[in-house]
């Protein structure tokens, strides 16, 4: 083991630690631990998520994918391109006007048999798991 | 702007009254014409992407030199994905005037900021 490698990465863990804390002493409600209290502007978000697709998903993953399998690989970055289409037109509005943070809360909230909730529960771990 | 005194209005206020309008009707009916013809044009289009590549060979043929008919046929998806997302961005701020257009209607003693 590297002891450079090794001392980056604690480096890093220390950074994002005390970050955390900093911001850990602002957050006060779900809201705004969820989504900054609504405060964050539309470039913000996206640059936000482009920064995890730049550094995970595509560089490492389809990067990889298509060095490996040529376009059998980048098949895949058409597929999460084309649903955050669905994302947007589908889900965004309502569930902002709801309120909620997630869909498994929006359906929550809008029916009140046990058995929806539990659906709901058991499909979000399904795809944690995955 | 999803602020604290924004929602608060929106989980104390009885929009059941708002919703019988004539107004919100409109709304509702204008977005739906709007979001559901997209929405299965876009799903319909994307989905003879692995249709096509999975059953037949049609894109396996070269287009431009070496390069096949599969990468137009990807590239062409990315584009529409843009297209598509500036279309609805700049359609869904005239929806956003028309709600709060009838929020103020409907409950006029919340002056509403937009």
């Amino acid at each position: 083991m590297n002891p450079t490698v090794i001392i980056l990465f604690l480096l890093i863990v220390a950074v994002t630690l005390v970050i955390t804390y900093y911001a850990a002493k602002r957050t006060k409600t779900a809201s705004d631990f969820y989504t900054a209290g609504g405060g964050l502007t539309g470039w913000q978000n996206g640059l936000a998520i482009a920064g995890d697709y730049l550094s995970a998903a595509s560089f490492l993953g389809i990067a990889g994918a298509i060095a490996l399998h040529g376009f059998d690989g980048f098949f895949f970055s058409i597929g999460y391109l084309v649903a955050y289409l669905i994302v947007l037109f589908i889900v965004t509005e309502p569930l902002r006007n709801l309120g909620k943070y997630t869909l498994a809360d929006m359906i929550n909230a809008r029916f009140d048999a046990r058995k929806v909730r539990g659906a709901a529960a058991l499909s979000t771990i399904t795809i944690v798991i995955f | 702007m999803n602020t604290a005194k924004q929602r608060e209005f929106n989980s104390n206020t009885k929009f059941e009254k708002a919703i019988e309008s004539v107004r919100f009707k409109k709304l509702m009916g204008e977005k739906k014409r709007f979001i559901i013809p997209l929405t299965v044009l876009f799903l319909i289009l994307y989905f003879t992407l692995p249709v096509l590549t999975s059953f037949t060979k049609v894109l396996h043929a070269p287009a431009i030199g070496d390069i096949t008919w599969v990468w137009l046929f990807s590239f062409f998806l990315i584009v529409m994905t843009w297209s598509l997302v500036t279309i609805y961005i700049k359609k869904s701020a005239k929806f956003d005037k028309m709600a709060a257009k009838i929020i103020e209607e409907e409950f006029p003693e919340r002056a509403e900021n937009g």
